[in-house]
């Protein structure tokens, strides 16, 4: 078969394949639903600032000792990043209501 | 702003800025690669990174220890935003901008806030970078004319410099037996590995039973690995970044290679497959159509149809005469990014954001 010929040849086979229901209908794929600007629900959901300290880790070759040093460090200063991360929702928190209160407008 | 240098010793240097370095990534091995091609024309400089991964921190520098004087050029390869970049925008050197693309925000709202803030203020920042440059470039015609949307009065093209021998090293041989259909891309949701998982189910179960499908490529978060992961089905392994020797074993290994991605600045996995052989099914995105060209088994019509794209991989492994063809085409691609000739444009873009 040509590389011409393979398209139109697949397309056909799966148009007849489709209608004895052995591939299923054209769909968006599982993704679809979780690509897209973000609406405000989403940014209500983001607002609340919580940072998992399991992103903090090596990628080094054995990196182990270093993802716990990073990890230890963020115990030790816990109280600082609780105070960066009320700041910032505060902040995020108050821009969400505000743009409610336009939209509602 | 990061020191400048006197230029009393009168010799131009050239220098490579990156928002990001990793060890797999396409971008840093052009920094890499146009350092290389550069240096032997007499236009020495070093390789720079705002962030880098600890794993390609040896062959790239910090930005903070980038030594810059007037005069020199700085070639800055632009796939996202990263602040320290913007400061070198006015300085007394001159700039050149490539554009290798930035992934649409909308891929990634939902899943990585790094990435999704990087690449929103990328694409909204590339008119202040073009209107800085000196001359600016794209990877591909897609790429320049987003160049050329966002101000550029005129747009280079300068393509991907694909080395071949990097290709010749081999590593570990992917395990298991059967047909192997492979996707080389990182795992993020602009490639649509959804997709192409569900064009290898369909292929498997209507068309080989034996397919294997390995996903090589680094994850955009541990997060995202385990969502992809959650719709892999029997026969799918996704097997992180490989070193390039693990990844040559792979192309030597596969039977076809398939892509679903939605948006490609060029895709350097389509030349690889054709400098090993690989047939290749897949999406005509972005860039890719440029560089595929009449070598690639195109699953043409939106919305992507994975079924038609199972048919497309299903002759690409069993029909012997069409991987022939195939072949022969994807030989003469490769021509058209011969790496001399390639090479020659990037020495024809330097010298002139150096004179222009």
């Amino acid at each position: 078969m040509r590389p011409e010929d393979a398209a139109e040849d697949a397309r056909a086979q799966a148009a007849r394949k489709r209608d004895e229901g052995r591939y299923p209908p054209v769909g968006p794929g599982a993704l679809e639903g979780s690509i897209g600007e973000p609406d405000l629900d989403d940014l209500e959901r983001w607002a609340r600032i919580h940072v998992d300290p399991a992103g903090a880790y090596s990628t080094r070759r054995l990196g182990a000792p270093v993802t716990g040093v990073k990890r230890l460090m963020l115990r030790l200063l816990r109280q600082q990043q609780l105070e960066l991360e009320a700041q910032q929702t505060r902040f995020n928190v108050a821009v969400v209501e505000h743009l409610r209160r336009l939209e509602r407008e | 702003m990061p020191g400048l240098r006197s230029c009393a010793s009168g010799l131009t240097r050239v220098h490579q800025l990156l928002s990001a370095a990793g060890p797999y990534d396409a971008v840093s091995g052009q920094a890499l690669a146009w350092q290389r091609v550069l240096a032997q024309r007499g236009l020495a400089g070093d390789v720079h990174a705002v962030y880098r991964d600890p794993r390609a921190a040896g062959e790239i520098r910090p930005i903070e220890q980038l030594d810059a004087a007037a005069g020199d050029l700085l070639v800055l390869h632009y796939s996202a935003h990263a602040p320290r970049l913007r400061e070198l925008l006015d300085g007394p050197w001159r700039l050149a901008l490539v554009h290798h693309n930035i992934t649409p925000a909308r891929y990634l709202w939902h899943h990585g806030a790094f990435a999704a803030v990087a690449c929103a203020l990328g694409r909204r920042e590339l008119p202040r970078y073009v209107e800085a440059a000196d001359a600016v470039a794209g990877v591909s015609a897609f790429n320049a004319r987003e160049l050329e949307a966002a101000g550029a009065e005129q747009a280079d093209v300068v393509p991907i410099f694909l080395d071949p021998g990097r290709l010749s090293a081999r590593g570990r041989t992917p395990t298991g037996d059967g047909p192997l259909v492979l996707v080389v891309g990182r795992l993020v949701p602009n490639k649509r590995h959804d997709l192409a998982i569900e064009s290898f189910a369909l292929l498997r179960r209507e068309l080989e039973p034996r397919a294997r499908l390995l996903c090589v490529g680094e994850a955009l978060s541990g997060e995202y690995r385990e969502l992809v992961e959650g719709m892999a089905g029997e026969g799918v392994t996704l097997a992180g970044g490989l070193s390039q020797p693990d990844l040559n074993a792979a192309y030597a290994s596969a039977l076809v290679l398939l892509s679903a991605s939605e948006h490609e600045g060029f895709c350097v996995p389509l030349l690889e497959a054709f400098a090993f052989g690989v047939p290749v099914v897949a999406r005509p995105a972005g860039g890719m159509p440029e560089v595929g060209g009449d070598a690639v088994l195109w699953a043409g019509e939106e919305p992507f149809d994975p079924a038609v794209a199972a048919e497309l991989l299903h002759a690409a492994i069993s029909d012997s005469e069409l991987r022939a063809e195939l072949a022969d085409r994807g030989q003469a691609r490769l021509e058209e990014f011969a790496p001399e000739r390639v090479a020659e444009r990037i020495v024809a873009f330097a010298e002139r954001a150096l004179s222009g």
